[in-house]
């Protein structure tokens, strides 16, 4: 049955045009057709990537604007040239908002891009030599391709057909790709998606400038359908209109927006009433639609099922992986592999570091060294810094004062993702997710190719970019079965109990290939039991030859794990030493217990 | 010149109503309020209607405040309230559609002709200080400075306004603390819909009354809001007599074509520049 859904589909689309028979149908389906394009390319942005724009219509604007000023009384055969220039202008207008939105996060983004918006309709109403104002610009051509000419509806809704099908391919190919992948990581934890490798800044960028790219297009198709453009159909209510399509269809999903602008241009048709009626119903069906109906459209259709959690009552272990399985050197770094022997080089060097806020000094000239292949623990009390520290060597905070190196290398970077690349991986205190990705997708999020595929190579979906994905979901699973958790690969990652979504941060962690972990507090919340497993799984990190640093309160869990301790008391290093030095020295029992307190209880405290 | 800038003053104190407004329901409960120009378009509606059926000046404008008050409150739980725990973006476009059913329902009733209300007084002009100002434009700042003032004594002195606050600092302990945290949601709809409404009832006598008024008023007072710093009460007021300033001053002296493209370019010269505002709060994520 679903196998004759698509063809008959298919014919349905062809055979519209030749039973249609009124103009003022096939008028409304090819409108209804540009502005689902335009969805689809909000849909991008908005939902793929979770950057909000409410100036659509300026990109819309820009496109339709190029398309009428380049062919405005010319031949029928400049569509095609002007029909990729107009998404090139569009693009180049994406990237220019682009670039300044990186700074803009939430309303603020919301704010900046309608502004936007604002700003092109009245440049378009205003800069009359070039758009001749209000008066607007007429006579743009039919597209005409050897000959053929595009010049009624009927033969124009092909066109926009093919054009509603490119832009939902090149949707749909991302959204299946390690690029949507990066997008969910964006959208869903934008602190983790760059400690995690995510390019945060390339993808922003990216995601708009595609999503302008798409809307130019539709502009210069809206251009010359209907022959004439004056600066009236670029306003606010297109944004709107545009985005209620993509909430009102299903945000996130590659069919939803298309489905949200049949039911808005539907909507109207349908109830056929004089127009000011038309727009009350309008208003108040938009805002109905968008009460009644959670998911969108497309929620509606999809069938609900439970989400099924495999049990992994035994911790995982029957899947595990030892470290003598050759699946291991998926997740060591190459150059650990060949240097594992030289386990007393300085890993991670800090020199004078400090950090600020506002008047508080939250680190202080600090200096410290981890050697590599050691399990290094950072301990001190709440607000000594130590989740400072770790912000700032994983580049979520910028270094302000003091020198890194890292491997030997001195370390200039500081973004995330830069530092990502280096070797350094990090897990979170409160779990920061991709919440709506699956535990697979989660770590695949950390993977990289020693051959990544390029863009056009993943959209056309080559025989590299297959043996890329290939390459990388052998990572990801060599990573899940080190902690145990291939059983529950398929399960979307919010369904997982909290022990278990922390396992899932450091297979994320260890599928990047590091040389060091961070792990913050990563025994808070889990039972005994389950803190004698990460036991197992951090040991067995240093076995591979992997660098760990550890921020614990759990004293029973860092005593055993911990090679060397490092305690910060108020920004400053009070001690750094072996555990059993540490457990007896005096400036870290006062610091815990103040000046008062008495070896023996921190006797009592630690063992 | 001292007129110009009393009219600006005048036009910024509607802005800053208007932004104050938005900034109240914001700050109780994250909602972006795009419907909030058509309150005041609503408030001046129906401040014209409560004047023709001959009500007298003191008693059409309480009948309009409240009456807008009450639209807030009608919107909170049947608009706002069973969005709450969504994205942001689901509460936007609900406004947007509230906006847009507003508009045309006023056109219906209403009907398209632009509308007057009788002016406040006979008197044209009153000298105050060797400055000529209009009796609206006195009412317009007297008013704002008697509602921000009410603002700042129902805030910081009232047991009322300390639950305010918590509420719109974190709801869920709010209500841990024994406070009904949709009821101080709800009251803060009311008071936003109220100053809303009354900034139309200020508006009307000096505006042409027609349903595209709020659209144009709402989008300076973003401005005013991003100015200002988001969420910050003294910094929405200072925003939005600064782009009534701004406005005027460009209108008088530059072009008037371009006053609008100028406010803009303000908001995102602010937006990428000063992204805080001049008083707001630090943007930042927490770790």
């Amino acid at each position: 049955m679903r196998k004759l859904l698509l063809p008959l589909a298919l014919i349905a689309l062809v055979a519209f045009p030749f039973v249609a028979q009124s103009e003022y149908l096939l008028r409304l389906v090819n409108i209804g057709i540009i502005y689902a394009i335009l969805a689809v390319s909000l849909n991008f942005v908005m939902g793929a990537a979770g950057q909000i724009s409410l100036g659509h219509a300026g990109f819309f604007g820009i496109g339709a604007y190029t398309a009428a000023i380049l062919t405005s009384g010319g031949s029928g055969q400049l569509f095609w040239p002007v029909f990729l220039l107009s998404g090139v202008t569009a693009g180049i207008a994406g990237l220019i908002i682009g670039v300044p939105a990186l700074r803009l996060k939430g309303h603020y983004l919301a704010f900046g891009t309608l502004g936007f918006g604002e700003i092109i309709r009245i440049v378009l109403y205003n800069w009359r030599e070039v758009t001749r104002g209000t008066d607007g610009i007429g006579r743009i051509p039919s597209p005409e391709l050897f000959g053929f000419e595009f010049d009624t509806d009927q033969k124009y809704y092909f066109l926009c057909i093919a054009a509603l099908m490119m832009a939902l391919w090149l949707s749909h190919r991302t959204q299946a790709s390690k690029y949507g992948r990066g997008f969910a990581a964006l959208r869903d934890a934008e602190l983790a998606a760059g400690t995690t490798g995510v390019n945060v800044t390339r993808l922003k960028i990216l995601a708009f400038v595609v999503s302008s790219i798409i809307a130019g297009c539709a502009g210069s198709l809206y251009s010359h359908l209907v022959g004439f453009i004056s600066p009236d159909t670029f306003t606010f209510e297109v944004t709107a209109q545009v985005l209620s399509m993509v909430l009102i269809g299903g945000i996130g999903t590659t069919f939803g927006p298309v489905l949200g602008a049949v039911f808005i241009i539907g909507l109207p048709e349908v109830l056929r009433v004089s127009k000011e009626y038309y727009q009350v119903i309008y208003g108040a069906g938009v805002a109905f639609a968008v009460l009644f109906m959670p998911q969108g459209l497309l929620g509606l259709l999809r069938r609900k099922t439970a989400t099924q959690v495999p049990s992994i009552a035994d911790g995982g272990a029957e899947d595990e992986i030892s470290i003598t399985d050759p699946a291991i050197e998926r997740l060591r770094s190459p150059e650990l592999a060949t240097e594992a022997g030289r386990r007393d080089r300085v890993m991670l060097g800090i020199k004078d570091l400090t950090c600020r806020f506002g008047g508080l000094v939250a680190i202080g000239d600090l200096s410290m060294e981890v050697r590599a292949g050691t399990i290094h623990a950072l301990i001190g009390p709440n607000g000594a810094g130590k989740s400072t520290l770790i912000n700032l060597v994983s580049g979520v905070y910028a270094r302000p004062a003091g020198t890194m190196t890292f491997d030997g290398q001195a370390v200039e970077e500081n973004t995330s993702w830069k530092l990502a690349d280096l070797g350094i991986a990090r897990t979170f205190q409160n779990l920061r997710s991709f919440s709506s990705l699956t535990v697979m997708d989660n770590v695949l999020v950390g993977c990289r190719s020693a051959k990544p595929a390029g863009w056009s190579a993943v959209m056309l979906d080559t025989a590299a970019s297959k043996n890329e994905e290939a390459d990388l979901r052998a990572t990801a699973e060599a990573a899940l079965r080190f902690v145990g958790l291939w059983k529950v690969r398929d399960v979307p990652v919010s369904a997982l109990p909290h022990e278990q979504q922390r396992l899932v941060e450091i297979a994320r962690a260890l599928a990047m290939r590091p040389k060091m972990v961070l792990l913050d507090e990563p025994a808070a919340g889990m039972n005994p039991t389950e803190v004698e497993r990460l036991i197992t799984y951090i040991e067995k990190m240093k076995a591979i030859g992997i660098t760990v640093l550890i921020v614990e309160h759990n004293m029973p869990f860092v005593m055993r794990v911990a090679d060397r301790i490092t305690v910060l008391s108020f920004g400053k290093k009070i001690a750094d030493d072996v555990p059993a030095a540490i457990r007896a020295h005096p400036d870290v029992i006062s610091a815990y217990l103040g000046k008062r307190g008495v070896a023996k209880e921190v006797q009592n405290a630690v063992a | 010149m001292a007129q110009i800038i009393a009219s600006g003053v005048a036009m910024g104190c509607i802005y800053a109503l208007v932004g104050l407004a938005f900034i109240l329901i914001y700050n109780a409960s994250g909602g972006l309020n795009f419907a909030q120009g058509e309150f005041v378009m609503l408030g001046a509606f129906a401040f014209f209607t409560a004047t023709t059926i001959q009500l007298p000046y003191w008693a059409a404008v309480v009948v309009s405040v409240s009456v807008i008050g009450g639209l807030g409150w009608l919107f909170q739980k049947f608009l706002f309230y069973p969005l709450k725990d969504r994205s942001f973006l689901y509460f936007v476009i609900v406004t947007i559609g509230f906006s847009i059913f507003a508009r045309n329902l006023a056109l219906i009733v209403w009907g398209p002709n632009p509308l007057k209300v009788p002016p406040l007084t006979s008197v044209d002009v009153v000298s105050l200080g060797g400055v000529a100002m209009s009796p609206e434009n006195i009412a317009i700042i007297c008013v704002t400075a008697c509602l921000l003032l009410l603002q700042y004594l129902l805030f910081f002195h009232t047991d009322l306004g300390r639950k305010l606050r918590a509420t719109a600092q974190n709801a869920q302990t709010a209500q841990l603390m024994g406070i009904y945290p949709r009821r101080m949601i709800g009251i803060t709809f009311i008071m936003s819909g109220a100053i809303a409404g009354f900034a139309g009832v200020l508006l009307a006598p000096i505006f042409l009354i027609d349903t595209d008024m709020g659209g144009a008023v709402l989008l300076k007072s973003f401005i005013a809001v991003v100015i200002g710093g988001f969420g910050s009460i003294p910094g929405v007021v200072i925003g939005g007599i600064g782009i009534g300033l701004i406005e005027i001053l460009t209108a008088v002296y530059v072009s008037s074509v371009y006053k609008d493209a100028i406010c803009i370019a303000i908001l995102i010269v602010f937006l990428i520049a000063f992204p805080r505002g001049l008083l707001g709060e630090a943007v930042k994520e927490r770790g």
